[in-house]
């Protein structure tokens, strides 16, 4: 099941990211439009349900 | 290509233009979102029962928290949009705008049931529906047209505002939250202490709630720019940047980690700083136009840290102009949902984005440094219409300035527009009793009319200033006993008598005066019972955190009236003077037609009179230095300021007049019949405040200036001046221009005439634009109180900048 702490796009919050049980943080996003790129965050937390830019994290071998 | 660098070049071809053409937005990706209405109306409904104005601050609290956010390119960020070239709802603002734009294409199928359930929601406590019982149904159907008043406030959804910048420089937002703490102590401390004074207790209370409001506010804000500086940071950190891009952008993060959490120091602080209160304030708090701030004294301190003085993040002086020029793409970008009379009654622009510079210090010195050239010259390589300019103009000023605000002129832009630094000054210290060093101070909070710009009591709301009422329609009415056949088939005015009756000049006059009377009382009701409803149900606790007087008394900011700034614009005026003239000089003194022609004119829209209009189009017109009109011109500006003078503000003072048409010469013309000099039903109506009627000024500048000086100019608090000047002389005759130029202002000056503003631009350009527009996209025209793309107007606006008279130089 696709949850937000599990997409590369997921990025913990600066101030909890040593805190484990501080699951917030924020969808970060590269976006690409006809006036050039932007990026884009919504806060989010660990669980939260995955959208259909979920990007899991690859494991490299 | 525009812009001094290869950054602002880029920036420019990839700037996401969000003016309107016709009521729409130009660009098809302008799109409405759902973020602003979803949260606001989460939390509103967690709050029932609480304090209005601590409601207000957490559904901004909570707005700013979660949020969507993004960054550009630009090195200035903060919007208040969930993504590019989306804008957000007002729904506490006005009902008929918001669901108006929710039915409409701009909004997002996705969302459309989502957001009209919202808007829904919002209707009983919308500012329509906390002000329209005061009101019988007559009155709501005569207000709304836009007809003799502006839409009231209450249904037009848009406001205006002046955010008192400088106390978040200069304290910072930590500092200001300490200090409300403080207050909320201080009272606590009082409300406990013996022995129990009821009176002096009891109005603490709502203090203690107004000050409660803005710590929330200020901490959210201070949480909201953490945000942008984390998302800099991470963009940097994370994502496949270049080193420059990386180095910006961690810049940027430290930046906002700062701002406006602290005061700024160096010019790149103040600018970010600068713009994060402006998007609060203005387009997320609620919406107000506008961009109103001196800019050259106002970020002088931080221009000189950074470009003069080395000491604080150092920059060139060209970098400075860059970041400006930056700044002048960003407001390019900032785009509204307002309601469709003003997306239709500003095209070509997507606000009213005007900055003031210039001017005169407290002591009457020249206040110019070198960020107004620097401002001056980033507009002149940039070349956007946006912000306008105006500029606070005495021959006192330093020629280098003066001859960048000319170059500027020259450019054909329309701006910077110029005020009348003395008279204006005066005015601010005579009239409205403001303290010297705060009067010399002003700027205009739109167009044309001045407000302090300081720390303390700025202007919070159009229902202070703003808005008005249209003179043509009042003349019309007065022809008809107040019934309006051309538009809305209801008795609109006061029974002043059938026309057909009156036997001489006077009972014309009288009836005039009466309608005029009657639009301008139900004017500045409309204001007044909106203001209330305001105070209410829809403060600004964040702009209250920012005016020193609302911390120190614990007042909002819609709620303080320590410094009235009571004005209003009216259109049409000279359309009045002139068809007053043609009235006295076709029937009652040359006697060669009668009143019941002259209604029958009208009524048939001059279609069979073509004899009597030739006539009535002969009769001498507003702006030429004739007496027969000008003492005409004369009466009717003393009477208005006299109906302004009758009527008390919330704020307790008189309001003054401020005359001046936007572009409704234009797009309000087909709500107007026809006027006695010869207009037609349709056509379009005097495009300024005093301006003569298009194409009728025959005898050259000065018998225009000398026109202009029998207003009652020290009773008026702009009145705006439409001019346009030969290319041959302002572009293409070198130093002889701006020494004819400076010679005209200098007698502009003496006559102690308020305002001016230029077209500079060939009829030949605007003809080949009018047929070719893809090829004259960035062509620029001053329409009245803005400047905008020539061929984002109305055709019948467009006509009326090619009638204009091109005044000759002898």
């Amino acid at each position: 099941m696709s949850e937000c702490g599990k997409c590369h796009q997921f990025f913990k919050s600066g101030g909890n990211a040593a805190d484990e049980a501080d699951t917030s943080g924020n969808c970060v996003m590269e976006k690409t439009g006809n006036k050039g790129k932007y990026w884009i965050s919504k806060p989010v937390t660990m669980d939260s349900k995955g959208c259909p830019e979920f990007k899991p994290f690859i494991k490299v071998a | 290509m525009p812009g001094s660098t290869a950054k602002t070049q880029y920036l420019y071809d990839n700037c996401r233009w969000m003016h309107v053409a016709g009521g729409e937005y130009v660009r098809e990706e302008v799109r409405i979102g759902i973020e602003r209405i979803r949260l606001y109306t989460e939390m509103h409904k967690q709050t029932a029962g609480q304090p209005e104005i601590i409601r207000r601050a957490k559904c901004l609290e909570h707005y700013l928290k979660n949020c969507t956010m993004f960054i550009t390119e630009q090195p200035i960020v903060g919007d208040h949009c969930d993504a590019p070239d989306v804008l957000s709802l007002y729904p506490e603002m006005g009902y008929f705008s918001a669901i108006d734009i929710v039915e409409s294409d701009l909004m997002v199928d996705e969302y459309r049931d989502e957001a009209r359930e919202y808007a829904e929601y919002w209707k009983p406590f919308g500012l329509q529906d906390k002000s329209e019982p005061y009101y019988s149904q007559h009155e709501l159907e005569i207000s709304y047209p836009f007809t003799i008043v502006e839409t009231p406030p209450f249904v037009a959804n848009y406001m205006n505002m002046v955010p008192p910048y400088m106390s978040v420089l200069e304290d910072g937002l930590e500092k200001r939250v300490q200090w409300c703490e403080d207050q909320v102590e201080s009272a606590m401390k009082k409300i406990r202490s013996y022995p129990w004074n009821g009176p002096e207790n009891l109005p603490l209370l709502d203090k203690i709630d107004v000050w409660r409001a803005m710590i929330i506010t200020g901490n959210a804000v201070i949480i909201w720019a953490r945000r942008y500086s984390e998302l800099a940071k991470t963009v940097a950190e994370k994502f496949d940047v270049d080193s420059k891009r990386r180095e910006d952008l961690l810049e940027i993060s430290d930046i906002c980690y700062r701002m406006p959490a602290e005061p700024a120091k160096g010019f790149k602080d103040a600018m970010q700083s600068k713009w994060f209160c402006y998007e609060i304030c203005q387009s997320i708090e609620r919406f107000a136009s506008g961009y109103s701030h001196l800019e050259d004294r106002l970020m002088w301190p931080y221009y000189k840290a950074s470009v003069v003085d080395k000491s604080v993040q150092p920059m060139t002086r060209e970098e400075a102009i860059e970041l400006i020029e930056c700044e002048r793409l960003k407001v390019s970008e900032r785009g509204i949902a307002k309601g469709r009379v003003y997306r239709e009654g500003q095209p070509g622009a997507n606000d009213l984005h005007i900055v003031t510079l210039g001017g005169l210090d407290e002591h009457g010195k020249d206040a110019c440094n070198d960020l107004t050239d620097a401002i001056l010259e980033a507009s002149l390589n940039i070349r956007t219409p946006e912000p306008s300019l105006a500029f606070r103009y005495s021959p006192k000023i330093n020629e280098k300035t003066r001859h960048l605000v000319f170059d500027n002129i020259a450019q054909g832009f329309g701006f910077p527009s110029l005020k009348h630094e003395e008279k204006n000054t005066k005015m601010m210290i005579d009239y409205f009793h403001i303290p010297p060093d705060e009067a010399a101070h002003w700027a205009l909070v739109l167009c044309m009319a001045p407000g302090v710009s300081k720390r303390r009591g700025t202007q919070k709301s159009r229902t202070e200033g703003g808005g008005g009422f249209c003179v043509g329609k009042p003349m019309e009415l007065t022809m008809s006993d107040g019934f309006d056949y051309s538009l809305t088939n209801l008795q609109t005015g006061p029974n002043t008598g059938d026309p057909v009756q009156f036997t001489d000049f006077e009972d014309v006059w009288n009836a005039f005066v009466e309608q005029i009377k009657f639009a301008a009382a139900l004017s500045f009701r409309n204001r007044d019972v909106c203001r209330r409803a305001e105070m209410r149900y829809c403060e600004s606790p964040f702009a209250s955190l920012m005016d020193d007087i609302c911390v120190e008394e614990g007042v909002g900011a819609l709620e303080n009236k320590k410094y009235p700034n009571t004005w209003s614009d009216m259109t049409s005026i000279p359309d009045a003077v002139n068809s007053l003239a043609a009235i006295k000089k076709l029937i009652f003194d040359d006697k060669k037609y009668t009143m019941a022609d002259m209604v029958k004119a009208l009524r048939a829209n001059w279609e069979g009179y073509d004899e009597m209009r030739q006539d009535a189009l002969g009769v001498p017109k507003w702006g030429n230095d004739d007496a027969y009109v000008d003492d005409i011109g004369e009466r009717v500006y003393t009477m208005i300021a006299d109906v302004y003078q009758d009527q008390t503000q919330y704020s307790g003072m008189h309001p003054v007049p401020v005359p001046q048409t936007v572009s409704l010469f234009s797009s309000r013309a087909p709500r107007i019949g026809a006027f006695p000099y010869g207009r037609k039903h349709g056509e379009v109506l005097a495009d300024g405040g005093s301006s003569p009627y298009v194409g009728t000024d025959k005898k050259g500048p000065t018998a225009v200036l000398k026109s202009m000086a029998r207003i009652p100019q020290d009773r008026y608090k702009g009145i705006q001046l439409n001019q346009r000047l030969p290319v041959s002389l302002m572009r293409e005759s070198g130093e002889k221009g701006f020494q004819t130029w400076t010679a005209y202002m200098k007698a502009w000056h003496d006559l102690n005439i308020d305002h001016v503003q230029f077209n500079v631009v060939d009829n030949k350009t605007l003809l080949e634009a009018q047929l070719e527009p893809e090829k004259h996209e960035d062509l620029i025209v001053r329409i009245a109180g803005y400047s905008a793309r020539f061929i984002s107007m109305p055709k019948n606006a467009q006509d009326a900048i090619i009638a204009r008279t091109e005044q000759q130089f002898g």
